[in-house]
């Protein structure tokens, strides 16, 4: 019985997850590559520390030494 | 006894005709592949993150790390069966707990930075805090996920579906935290509602266990990491793999994945001691990050984005800023 059961359930589920609505790839695509390109400028893994008004907080700081 | 084998016949019938229409349906909405979307898109300038720090003090494997909300802090979890705490900054280790097991394969900081959980082959999930009122979620060996209730250490929600270990889970950062994802080692990747405890959808594709997963800053897709040596990135929506990382001098397995900030740059981390840097939109290898002398086990960006944290079977845990 438990057999049955189960084969109802994963039925059930199958039917749920073969109606649901999708969105074409070409569609999704477009959106991610539009959220990579609105928050690319404040990404420093892609666009390195130039340009940022702070600082590297994990590079050597280069300490000056007067003579 | 016949009318109950003939309406098991009838459910495996219809399973069978379900998952075609699944596939069909699937295949509609295939019209076009992220990598060529993104090929007229700049290409990205050079990479300039390098191995800034090393984290030694584990004795044993590193398992597991994270980063603190503080951006500057993290926990980290070793085979030698000791949790400690780092500053990142100074490399200073400002606490180190032991465990009463050795294979303590798990730990995360809770989001008020107050508390770290960790978890590990003892099946107990222990947590070290001075005030916390989150919920929990995790991934286990017994094929399930669970959430829970701290405060009485009770399961409030089992999420039960895949058949075999689940490896990682992943909140999504939209949805108002309601959906996660799930890498198991049946192959297959699950995503979850997390308030009716049934998986919405299923993601196949992979050859072998799928061992780390992490949603896409959007929301919209995740990555996954297999043993297959190969990443997938998988669009919610479109409800079907769009983009897949690989090479063929790429052999080995895929322990942990992570995006940057805007998720243009995807950090992979293999059992053959490198991290892969990888451009998410063209599907091309940026860098290969080369510093580990054994299997990396996990990595993570930080939550500010600005360095990336790998931890290794070398017994360190490096950051690369």
């Amino acid at each position: 019985m438990s057999t049955i059961a189960n084969k109802q359930k994963l039925v059930e589920q199958l039917r749920v997850e073969a109606n649901i609505e999708r969105i074409k790839v070409s569609v999704v695509c477009k959106d991610l590559i539009k959220f990579c390109q609105d928050h690319e400028s404040g990404d420093v893994l892609v666009r390195g520390w130039a340009g940022f008004a702070r600082e590297n907080p994990f590079k050597e700081k280069q300490g000056c030494v007067t003579l | 006894m016949s009318a109950i084998a003939e309406s098991l016949d009838d459910l495996v019938r219809e399973a069978e005709i379900l998952k075609t229409r699944l596939e069909e349906e699937r295949a509609k909405f295939n019209d076009m592949e992220l990598t060529i979307v993104a090929e007229k898109l700049d290409p990205l300038p050079p990479f300039s993150t390098k191995s800034r720090r090393i984290l030694k003090g584990h004795q044993g494997k590193v398992l597991a790390i994270d980063w603190s909300y503080d951006k500057r802090h993290m926990v980290s979890t070793s085979q030698d069966g000791k949790l400690i705490l780092w500053d990142a900054f100074t490399t200073n280790k400002e606490h180190v707990i032991t465990m009463s097991t050795t294979w303590v394969l798990a730990c995360a900081y809770s989001p008020s930075a107050m508390a770290v959980a960790c978890g590990g082959l003892d099946n107990k999930l222990t947590l070290y805090s001075l005030h916390m009122d989150d919920d929990l979620l995790t991934a286990s060996g017994d094929s399930t996920a669970k959430l829970w209730d701290v405060e009485s250490s009770t399961p409030i929600q089992t999420f039960q579906g895949h058949q075999a270990d689940v490896m990682g889970i992943d909140v999504s950062p939209s949805e108002a935290g309601n959906i996660f994802v799930s890498a198991s080692a049946d192959h297959i990747a699950m995503v979850w509602d997390i308030r009716t405890g049934s998986y919405v959808q299923t993601f196949e594709g992979h050859e072998s266990d799928v061992n780390a997963v992490r949603f896409y800053p959007s929301g919209d897709a995740f990555v996954s990491a297999s043993d297959d040596a190969t990443c997938r990135l998988f669009d919610l929506r479109a409800d079907r793999q769009v983009a897949i990382y690989k090479k063929e001098s790429i052999i080995f397995s895929c322990n942990a994945v992570d995006f940057s900030l805007s998720g243009r740059l995807l950090f992979a981390g293999y059992s053959d001691y490198c991290v892969n840097v990888w451009d998410t939109l063209k599907g091309s290898r940026v860098v290969t990050l080369y510093g580990h002398e054994n299997r990396v086990s996990s990595l993570q960006v930080s939550p500010d984005g600005t360095a990336l944290g790998t931890g290794s079977w070398d017994t360190t845990i490096r950051v690369w800023a």
